[in-house]
Formats: C-alpha cells, sequence, structure tokens
C-alpha cells in the first residue's frame, strides 16, 4: 500500500508542492508541483547528512542541514547553497493567512476519508507542524499537523469515523505570537 | 649569528592562522602553546594545540592584545618564543620589544624595523633614499589647507589624503579638484586622529584603477634578503583583499624582475629579519610605486607556498633561531599556478554584511591541488569579536586556466551551513571576464557585483533534486519522530529502503 505526505516547500518565496509516496515494498515516487509521479532511487548517505539521488540515471547528491528554526533547511546542490522551508499544507495555507489564525481556528478536512488515528487529546498543547491525526483517503494515509502552536480546545472526530470535506476535525487555540 | 634555542612556542592569535602555525611548528617537532579569550575556549587552534591558556575576556583589547599577559603567561609556560601570527600584536613594536627585554624570541622582524614600517612617511622617506620607487607626493604632514593645495597642484590631481599612521582603507580620501581640499583635509586629519590618535596626513598621487601586487621576502638579518616572487590581489572590498593570486596575471617576465628586486631593495634598506611582504601598487600604464610593507606573515601566504614549494612558517622559524635563510635566491621558482579564496562569515546577498552562528555543516573539498586552511569545525559558534575569516581555499594547478578550473571545482564542493558566507562570491567571480582576462582591478568589485543579481536562477533539474530531497528530509524527520529514533545516529526505514532497492531484494 502507499502512503502519501504532501509538503509544501518554500525558497525564497517561491513555493512549490512535493508529495512524496512510499510503499511497504520500499519504493518511493516524489510528484512535484503538478508533475508526473516519479520513481526515485534515493539514499541517505555521510551519516544522514547527504542525499544522493538517482534521477534517469543522473545523480545528485544534496547536503543538509537543519538550520534550528522550525521547518528551515540549509541544502547545497550541485555548488549552490540554498535555504528554504519545509511545512505541510495546512502551515502554508495557515503561512498566507496569518490574520484568520491569529485568534484560534479550526482543523477541517480537505479531502473525504476516514481517521485511522488519532496523536492528540483535549487540552494539550502542540506546536505548529506536529501531527495530531492520520487521515486515510483514496488509500493514502495523510498526517495532519498543528497549523499553528496552541492547545486543542476540542477533538471532533475518533478513530475509525468518516469525514467529509469541511468536516471540522479539531478545534485549537493559537498562542499568542506562537 | 649565534643560534637560539627555540623548543616551544606561544601562538598569540586565533582562527586560522593560529591553526596553520601550530600545524607548521609541530612538524618541526616544536611544542606548541595556545592562547584563547573566554569565549574561545573550544575554537579550533585551542583544541589542537599542546597547551592552552585562558588570557582574558572577549574583547580582543583584553586578552588577544595583552601584550603582559601574553609574555607573563610565555615565562610561567616556558615558551621560548611567541608567533604572533597577523593582526593583533603582529605589527606592534613595542610588544617585539617587551618580548626581546623578557627574553622571549619575537618570530618577526627587529622593533625598529616595525616602527620605521608602520609609519607611512617614515617609510616613504626610507625608499625615496634607497631608491624604490613611490607615489609622487609630499614629504611630510600637511595640517594648512593652502600648502595642500599648492602641493596637490604640483602633483596633479586625482589626489589622494591619507592619514600617516593609517592602514586597512581607514584614514583615505580622494580629493578631485582644490575647492574639495579644505573640508577633506579637516575630515582626514579627524579620522586619523579618531582612529589612530596622530593627525598626520599626507598628500599624493592618487592612480586611478590600479592592480595590488605584492611581493614575499625573506631575510635573515644579517643582510641577506631574497624573495618568493609576487603576488596580486586586486579583488578587494572596502580595501580588503578576498580573491588572490600567484603569480600575478599583470607582469611580464621584466616587469617581474624589477618588481621584485625592488621589493628586495626595500628588505635590505632595513637589513630586514624574517618574512615580510613588500606591497606595490600598479598603475594602468604598468608604472610600480611602493605602497607599504607589512612586517609578518600575510593571511595569503599559501599561495606563495604553492606556487614555489616553501613553508614559510617553517622559514620563519629557521630564521628565528638564527640557522639563515633556508633557501637561496636561484633555488626558487614560480611552478604552476595558485589561487586563494577567503571564505568569510559574511553574506554577498546582503551586501557582505558580516554574519555570525553556529556552523552546521563544514564539508571541506579535497582533491588534486587543494588545500583548506581552516578554523573553524562543526557545531563551532563563530564569535561577533573577531575578524569575520572562517578559513582560506587555496588551490593549485599548472597553469592558471586550470587554477581557475579547480577552484570551480573546490568551490562547488565546498559545503558549509551556518552563518551566511561568501562562497556564493568566489564563484560567481571565477565566472567574470575580466577575471578569467586577468585584466580585473581593485575596482573590480565595486564596478561589477550586484548583490541583487550575482546569481543565475537554479536550473530546473537542480530546483527539482533540492525539492526531492527536502521532502524526503521532511517525511524521515517526521518518520523519526514518531518512532523515537534519530535519523542522524540510526539507519531510518528510508534509508534501508533505499539499500534493499539497490541490493535487489525487495
Amino acid at each position: 500500500m502507499w502512503m502519501k505526505k504532501r509538503y509544501v516547500l518554500d525558497n525564497g518565496g517561491e513555493q512549490y508542492t512535493a508529495e512524496v509516496a512510499t510503499h511497504r515494498d520500499g519504493r518511493i515516487a516524489v510528484k512535484l508541483d503538478d508533475g508526473g509521479p516519479r520513481d526515485v532511487d534515493a539514499c541517505w548517505v555521510q551519516n544522514g547528512r547527504a542525499l544522493s539521488l538517482r534521477v534517469d540515471g543522473r545523480m545528485h547528491l544534496i547536503d543538509l542541514t537543519a538550520t534550528g528554526q522550525r521547518g528551515g533547511l540549509a541544502a547545497t546542490v550541485n555548488g549552490r547553497h540554498l535555504a528554504l522551508t519545509v511545512m505541510d499544507e495546512l502551515r502554508a495555507l495557515a503561512q498566507r493567512s496569518v490574520e484568520s489564525t491569529v485568534a484560534g481556528g479550526t482543523v477541517a478536512a480537505e479531502i473525504p476519508g476516514v481517521v485511522v488515528s488519532l496523536a492528540v487529546t483535549a487540552g494539550q498543547k502542540v506546536h505548529q507542524g506536529d501531527a495530531m491525526l492520520v487521515l486515510e483517503a483514496m488509500k493514502m494515509q495523510n498526517e495532519i499537523t498543528a497549523p499553528v502552536t496552541g492547545t486543542i480546545d476540542e477533538i471532533r472526530v475518533e478513530v475509525g469515523q468518516s469525514v467529509s470535506t469541511g468536516d471540522v476535525m479539531v478545534m485549537m487555540t493559537a498562542e499568542v505570537g506562537g | 649569528m649565534s643560534e637560539r634555542k627555540i623548543t616551544k612556542v606561544l601562538v598569540a592569535n586565533r582562527g586560522e592562522i593560529a591553526v596553520r602555525v601550530i600545524q607548521g611548528l609541530r612538524e618541526m617537532g616544536v611544542r606548541t602553546v595556545a592562547v584563547h579569550s573566554t569565549p574561545d575556549r573550544t575554537a579550533l587552534h585551542v583544541l589542537v594545540a599542546d597547551e592552552a591558556y585562558e588570557i582574558g575576556p572577549a574583547p580582543a583589547a583584553e586578552s588577544y592584545l595583552r601584550g603582559d599577559v601574553l609574555i607573563a603567561t610565555a615565562k610561567a609556560c616556558g615558551a621560548d618564543a611567541i608567533h604572533p601570527g597577523y593582526g593583533f600584536l603582529s605589527e606592534n613594536a613595542g610588544f617585539a620589544r617587551q618580548c626581546e627585554a623578557a627574553g622571549i624570541v619575537f618570530i618577526g622582524p627587529r622593533p625598529e624595523t616595525i616602527d620605521l614600517m608602520g609609519n607611512k612617511l617614515s617609510a616613504r622617506h626610507k625608499m625615496l633614499e634607497s631608491g624604490v620607487p613611490v607615489i609622487p607626493g609630499t614629504e611630510a604632514a600637511v595640517r594648512d589647507p593652502e600648502v595642500a593645495k599648492k602641493a596637490a597642484a604640483e602633483i596633479g590631481y586625482p589626489v589622494l589624503l591619507k592619514a600617516a599612521a593609517g592602514g586597512g582603507g581607514k584614514g583615505m580620501r580622494v580629493v578631485r579638484e582644490p575647492a574639495e581640499i579644505d573640508t577633506a583635509l579637516r575630515q582626514t586629519m579627524g579620522e586619523a586622529k579618531a582612529s589612530f590618535g596622530d593627525d598626520a596626513v599626507f598628500i599624493e598621487r592618487y592612480i586611478e584603477n590600479p592592480k595590488h601586487i605584492e611581493v614575499q621576502v625573506l631575510g635573515d638579518g644579517e643582510g641577506k634578503v631574497i624573495h618568493l616572487f609576487e603576488r596580486e590581489c586586486s579583488v578587494q572590498r572596502r580595501h580588503q583583499k578576498v580573491i588572490e593570486e600567484s603569480p600575478s596575471p599583470s607582469l611580464t617576465p621584466e616587469l617581474r624582475e624589477a618588481i621584485c628586486s625592488a621589493a628586495v631593495r626595500t628588505a635590505e634598506s632595513v637589513n630586514y629579519l624574517g618574512a615580510g611582504t613588500v606591497e606595490f601598487i600598479l598603475s594602468q600604464d604598468k608604472e610600480f610605486f611602493f605602497l607599504e610593507m607589512n612586517t609578518r606573515l600575510q593571511v595569503e601566504h599559501p599561495i606563495t607556498e604553492m606556487v614555489t614549494g616553501t613553508d614559510l612558517v617553517r622559514a620563519q622559524l629557521r630564521i628565528a633561531r638564527g640557522q639563515g635563510l633556508p633557501y637561496t635566491q636561484d633555488e626558487l621558482r614560480q611552478r604552476g599556478w595558485a589561487i586563494e579564496f577567503r571564505i568569510y562569515a559574511e553574506d554577498p546577498a546582503k551586501n557582505f554584511m558580516p554574519a555570525i552562528g553556529r556552523i552546521n555543516s563544514h564539508i571541506a573539498p579535497s582533491g588534486p591541488g587543494v588545500r583548506v586552511d581552516s578554523g573553524i569545525y562543526e557545531g563551532f559558534d563563530v564569535p561577533i569579536y573577531y575578524d569575520p575569516l572562517l578559513a582560506k581555499l587555496i588551490v593549485w594547478g599548472e597553469d592558471r586556466p586550470q587554477a581557475i578550473a579547480r577552484g570551480r571545482r573546490a568551490l562547488m564542493e565546498y559545503t558549509l551551513h551556518g552563518p551566511g558566507h561568501n562562497i556564493p562570491f568566489h564563484l560567481w567571480a571565477l565566472e567574470r571576464p575580466r577575471f578569467i582576462a586577468g585584466t580585473y582591478t581593485t575596482n573590480f568589485i565595486d564596478e561589477r557585483f550586484d548583490p541583487a543579481e550575482f546569481q543565475d536562477p537554479l536550473p530546473d533539474d537542480d530546483r527539482e533534486a533540492l525539492l526531492t530531497a527536502a521532502a524526503l528530509w521532511e517525511a524521515r524527520r517526521r518518520e523519526a519522530v514518531r518512532t523515537g529514533d534519530s535519523p542522524a545516529s540510526t539507519p531510518s526505514a528510508w534509508r534501508l529502503d533505499a539499500r534493499r532497492r539497490m541490493t535487489g531484494n525487495s
């Protein structure tokens, strides 16, 4: 079975989406923006600090280091030093509309699916990007993460429950300045 | 000269030069003593020394510039000599004298030489005496604007007002017409007084679009002086060198011979002891003039070492021991081409603003003809108190095109994550036609560099590789958080999967 996750990558204000699909048998496929899925041969090397990528026989060696800022990455690709921020779609959405999330908010299902696991409970403090639940939709497991740092007010779903697009799953209050 | 015993040396410096000096001394079987300020306890030079002592708090004035503390430390630990490196106390005659008085060998020239060369006016007088060409200008300090106007008219505009005690680009002003002189003189004198405690200013011809050429010399202090050819250091930003090369692409064999002989004459005129550098300015008409003499080892000394096959720290120690010059002039040749790239913690995209922070990743290049002199390591916090020079990349090639190609290859292999740095600038410079042609001047950066546009957009396949890697990084990080694994220390599921795929066991 394939497990899919989508990320938004911000490189100097330009945002890209990447969908990473992994299969139990070890296959990895990556889809960038609206391109088609591509099987990648990826090996973590140098104690996990660099990724060797082979795409159609072409080799790339990418050095990566976390910057210490949330989602911040420093990368060297083919002699170029680059900075980027990795986030999931909700955080990217949250970033685009900071005002609307300051006061708090709701986390709603973007696609119809089944809640397969819950990682948080009401009253819990979470950081932006922390996993809250996994929603299985179209045979894909999607990790839903906290859009902002704050406190979980209420969880409106249970494991096994089906949700439709727009159904509120979690309500939370953002930490001021968080 | 009688030989002096030197078996233990205190290195009165920090950063890459302290490390390089310690390495050279260790190869000669000399015990090495590092000194450090409080925050430098974990700096690289301290980690690699045989002994290390704390000499004061972070500000250099209270630590690396405390001559009395340095000498007391040397005496207490039984060091025979002090190597000052560059900067700090390396050109401080008072400190050299105190070392002498304390019975400690100062690895450098005699205090009188430092005094004489440290003052631009006295150095200039000496050069005039010795027949070394100097830039046409006044022989004495000028204080009266009327005298200044008369002198400038004789020299010819544009002229440069220059603080006698200045250095590093401070206390200099270009004046293009008589009307500007009054104000410019007042400002330069004020600046000179404030920066150097001496308001003496002199006037000289301003050379437009010059090249900076310097010659490495060694003297035994008994009249014998040899040169190790030239270095060209015209890639400068705010009068600080950024890229240096040897040989210079601007010299013909005749000009090289003339400029190197002038450097030898300069050093001979002061009966020079140790390693020094005579700096010249080369005009567009290929006229050269004495600029100043640096009475110490230079930051860019490695390119001379690469091209001449020498070790200047070893030469310094041998001379300090009274063993004389290690080479004769006839033995020295320039072989191939060397380029040095100074890796500074400063961001070219932000107009070279100094950067600080932790070195998160430092993967230095290697392979044929590559040398890296570094003062950093992964996990080191670059302090705000000192020079932002992190490391130097030096490449050697059989000829200039190969040296440039090798520099490019090595820079592309270089990974440095943490504070912003100027590796992208170096890659930019190597692509410029003026650099490739060797016709660049000291105005190269000011004229050509645009912080907003110096980098081409990332090619599509590189961007795709970057995005793929970043997404896989994030997926792995989340997996590690979920399972409680540390991604760096345990093979993650990702890596295991990848390995299975590669060996075909899926």
